[in-house]
């Protein structure tokens, strides 16, 4: 069926891990965690990248099991069509909803921050279309792009948290007054093991695009180490927002592009704030392209297309209607995308690999195709 | 010979083949067709026939001489045996090889290529001696790639002098060279040539299958190779790269490419050009190590610059302002003050007036060129800025785009970078940064989805290959690139180019 | 109204530009499939374009689990600055 052809190496793939993990959500969680956890937020975040590698565990254990198939294909042999179409039925419900947000999210951003006149449809429509292209160009050309991408976006943001350092005072992370501090760490480790770190287990999809050739050198290391680069990077953003706002942190709505914007070393450094609205971009952009990738994947699996690429500008255009219908004012996509997403996230993308990686424990790894 | 007298073959009567050949090169009158006297009766039992505008006359006289004595003494005689005459036609031309001929088709081809005809009575083949003398440009430096250091040799237009310069460069069998003919009219010899073992077999099968289809073209320029072989006709990105110098040749030879060069055409095309390429050029390696790299950052800056500067002053100014430094900001609109159009419109103008300008200037003649240039600088300089068309700023945005995309040392790269500039421009005018931010995501999938002859365009930076990196950014010491992946596979028993992803 | 539907034509007429050929082409199942797929694709843009308040995604994901959710932040809130 798919995947045969389309092959790409473990080092492209941890690029893809890290690049959808870091993602939107740089510029977009510090906000909600601090309003979540308060100076606790980078505890939280650290605990949900600790469950977001037990994910991850999950999904290379089951790559493992089932070597070189598709998750389509064994799930369907595990539970029989029906059941294991309903599973990924709710996944692509889930998929849309994330590549509409994220695009809305950039809607959002440019429309409210730095380009006030231009509606936000023309960003929807231009960085979906970006997306898309890239999807038709196959999961090979995207990797080998992301590759130079991420390098750029992680460059950046690395670049805006050093020159901020003049900013942080260590001392915001102690609590102001003593006060309860399971709850605030428990309500932000949800929203983070949901938004961004639960998410890989939509890796599940991806995962055997990574040729299994027996006795080949082990690769699984690569995925961790590109996903603990992000996870690194996401808990140092937490953290600096933390440290350079203090309570204040979860006032700014995009408080990474509000750090850059108070950066001021000598009368050159100033003005710094454009890279991370660059870093969103790009962010958004690899993000909402591999979840296309994945949501095209899952459509051309049970439709009988000759071209695997046929559906995808239908669901870019799906997406784009979603995304500019989805919310209907930001406290809407707070609710959305902070309380609804992330539970979501949890309940099904849990579910879904406990059922698939238990089923292969008690079924065994071959036997049900 | 009698059982077939067609028109093709030559006859045993020589008044029979003057006919054919004054028919044959009928209103060629660069066609000299001279017969040589001498028999019993003073007629004559021999002719010449050659083309005057392509023969050496001293040459062609001197073989004349040489033939006249013995021959016609002979033909004056009784008419020896076949075999002995050839013989001592062989003899006689001793000094220039004689062919034999014995078509007219073929006569016809060889008095076009400089040929010298000899028809005799009596006999039905044609001597054919090779005397083409046509004055040829001389080996000179070449004009479009001119080098402090290094050496100065550029190609010519005579394909054999090329393949020659080659051949003393590399004087291995393992430099395979291979021809091909295209065109019907023209039939102009294309060779191909690479390192066997060094080139990439899957290559050079892609390669042999695409110049198979150059052959019904009628080929004026090693161009028009390039263009039936490219993969994508509408990238502006170009896919095989061209140089005069035979030492970048021998380079890209050891780099595992295929060379392709073109009868009458001074250019040698490097098949298969990666992105990468563009921005390296041969004294790199001539020169200091530290020098080399700097010069190589610079061209990167360079393709920056000639790629984005005007679009991203377009966008700061009409879109972001406030990314602009203060101070900075107040210059930029204390000097477009009272003009009256748009950044966009300002920044179209100027630069549709500098590619004017550039395009004038390369085709006038060398003494009008620089008038034109004197007045562009005036007007676009001076006047337009006087006249409130355009600000300071803008003029210097332009320039330093124009002095950029001269740095790059491959005039057809800085073509394709001035083709993006406009789309970007309008991306920018349009959508401000994220507009520009949109142009290079679709520039960099464009360049990602290109591949030529197989590679991938973006190699070595899409898929990353990081130890290649050391040719690209830096140019690392000659004593580590040789022995870079690149080169592995010319030392023997090495592992051998690494697998393309 | 009239932006939204204006730039609904144009997406659609895009999507016709770059896949009509291959739609066209298209037959029995394989078109079937693709109407099939359009089908939602319409209908979100009719709530877009008519700015309805017609069933969709996030009253989907709302039915199945607004409520959880919702208890969930609100039990984890009180105990927090928020």
């Amino acid at each position: 069926m798919t995947g045969r052809k389309e092959q790409i190496t473990p080092g492209q793939m941890s690029v893809l891990i890290t690049a959808t993990t870091l993602g939107s959500s740089i510029v977009f969680i510090p906000h909600p965690l601090a309003h979540y956890a308060g100076q606790y937020a980078w505890i939280s975040a650290s605990l949900a990248a600790v469950f977001g590698t037990l994910m991850l565990a999950a999904v290379l254990y089951l790559n493992r099991a089932h070597r070189g198939r598709s998750i389509m294909e064994y799930s369907a042999a595990l539970f029989g069509k029906p059941l294991s179409g309903l599973m990924f039925f709710i996944v692509l419900l889930m998929l849309l909803f994330a590549v509409s947000a994220i695009v809305s999210g950039i809607g959002d951003f440019f429309s409210g921050v730095m380009m006030k006149e231009t509606p936000a449809y023309i960003f929807n429509a231009t960085s979906l279309f970006a997306a898309a292209a890239t999807v038709r160009a196959g999961i090979k050309v995207t990797a080998r792009m992301f590759v130079l991408l991420l390098t750029v976006m992680v460059a950046f943001i690395s670049a805006v948290l050093v020159l901020a350092i003049p900013l942080y005072h260590s001392g915001m992370l102690l609590p102001i007054w003593p006060r309860e501090m399971a709850r605030p760490v428990l309500h932000g480790l949800l929203l983070t093991a949901g938004f961004p770190f639960g998410e890989i287990f939509l890796y599940a999809l991806l995962i055997h695009l990574v040729p299994a050739a027996p006795g080949a050198a082990p690769w699984r290391g690569k995925l961790y180490k590109g996903y603990a680069l992000a996870a690194a990077l996401l808990i140092m953003a937490v953290l600096c927002s933390s440290m350079a706002f203090g309570p204040a942190s979860d006032v700014f709505i995009y408080s990474l592009f509000k750090l850059a914007s108070e950066i001021h070393i000598g009368d050159m450094m100033e003005r710094t704030e454009s890279i991370v609205g660059i870093a969103l971009i790009l962010g958004s952009y690899m993000k909402a392209t591999v979840y296309l990738y994945m949501l095209n994947l899952i459509v051309k699996g049970w439709l009988p297309f000759k071209d695997e690429r046929t559906a995808v500008y239908p669901l870019a255009l799906m997406c784009l209607f979603l995304s500019l219908t989805l919310f209907d004012s930001p406290a809407d996509f707070f609710s959305q995308v902070y309380v609804i997403w992330p539970f979501a996230v949890l309940l099904v993308g849990g579910t879904f690999l406990t059922l698939h990686a238990g089923m292969t424990a008690i079924r065994g790894t071959g036997k049900g195709a | 010979m009698t059982q077939k007298t067609s028109d093709k073959a030559l006859s045993r009567e020589l008044r029979m083949n003057r006919a054919k050949a004054c028919a044959l090169f009928d209103r060629c009158q660069d066609v000299s067709i001279i017969p040589l006297g001498g028999g019993p009766e003073g007629e004559a039992v021999a002719l010449i026939v050659y083309c005057s505008s392509l023969v050496d006359e001293q040459e062609s006289r001197r073989i004349r001489l040489l033939l006249a004595e013995p021959l016609l003494m002979e033909l004056a005689g009784d008419s020896p045996a076949a075999s002995d005459r050839e013989l001592s036609l062989r003899e006689a031309g001793a000094r220039h090889q004689a062919e034999l001929f014995d078509e007219w088709d073929a006569i016809e081809e060889k008095v076009w290529q400089g040929y010298l005809i000899l028809i005799a009575e009596g006999w039905t083949l044609a001597a054919g001696f090779r005397s083409a003398g046509l004055t040829k440009r001389q080996v000179m430096e070449p004009v479009n790639e001119p080098s402090v250091q290094g050496p100065r040799e550029g190609t010519v237009e005579t394909l054999p002098v090329n393949l020659g310069m080659l051949r003393q460069r590399i004087g291995t069998s393992r430099l395979k060279i291979e021809y091909v003919t295209a065109g019907t009219v023209l039939r102009t010899d294309i060779a191909f040539a690479y390192l066997d073992g060094t080139v990439d077999d899957g290559m050079l099968a892609a390669f042999r299958e695409r110049i198979a289809r150059i052959a019904p073209y009628e080929v004026l320029d090693t161009s028009f190779v390039e263009d039936a072989i490219q993969d994508s006709d509408w990238s502006p990105f170009p896919q095989h790269r061209y140089t005069e110098r035979t030492d970048t040749a021998a380079a890209s030879l050891l780099d595992g490419k295929i060379l392709v060069l073109t009868d009458n055409s001074p250019m040698i095309l490097i098949c298969p050009a990666l992105f990468v390429d563009f921005f390296a050029t041969s004294e790199d390696y001539y020169v200091r190590t530290a020098y080399a790299t700097m010069i190589r950052q610079l061209r990167l800056l360079a393709f920056a610059i000639a790629l984005t500067l005007p679009s991203a002053y377009v966008a700061m100014s009409t879109f972001h302002p406030e990314l602009i430094p203060n101070i900075l900001l107040l210059a930029i609109l204390d000097a477009r003050e009272g003009i009256p159009f748009p950044a966009i419109v300002e920044a179209l103008i100027m630069e549709t007036s500098f590619e004017l300008l550039r395009e004038a200037g390369i085709r006038l003649p060398r003494p009008v060129g620089s008038a034109v240039s004197i007045v562009g600088a005036l007007v676009i300089g001076q006047a337009a800025i006087m006249a409130k068309i355009a600000s300071p700023i803008m003029v210097i945005v332009v320039a330093l785009t124009g002095i950029a995309s001269f740095a790059i040392p491959h005039y057809e790269m800085a073509i394709a970078i001035r083709l993006l500039r406009f789309p970007l421009i309008l991306a920018a005018s349009f959508m401000g940064g994220y507009g520009l931010m949109l142009g290079f995501i679709f520039i960099l999938l464009h360049l990602c989805c290109l591949e030529t002859l197989g590679q991938p365009y973006l190699s070595s930076l899409a898929p990353l290959k990081l130890r290649d990196l050391r040719d690209v950014f830096v140019r690392a010491p000659l004593k580590t690139l040789m022995r870079s992946p690149r080169n592995r596979k010319l030392h023997a028993g090495g592992p051998g180019r690494r697998e393309q992803r | 109204m009239i932006v939204r539907l204006g730039f609904s034509v144009a997406l659609f007429a895009a999507l016709a530009v770059a896949q009509g050929a291959s739609v066209k082409k298209m037959r029995g199942k394989e078109l079937a499939a693709f109407t099939l797929l359009l089908l939602p694709v319409l209908y979100q843009d009719a709530i877009y374009v008519r700015q309805a308040d017609w069933p969709s995604l996030p009253e989907l994901m709302g039915v199945l689990l607004k409520t959880p959710a919702a208890a969930l932040d609100r039990f984890l809130a009180s105990g927090g600055n928020g």
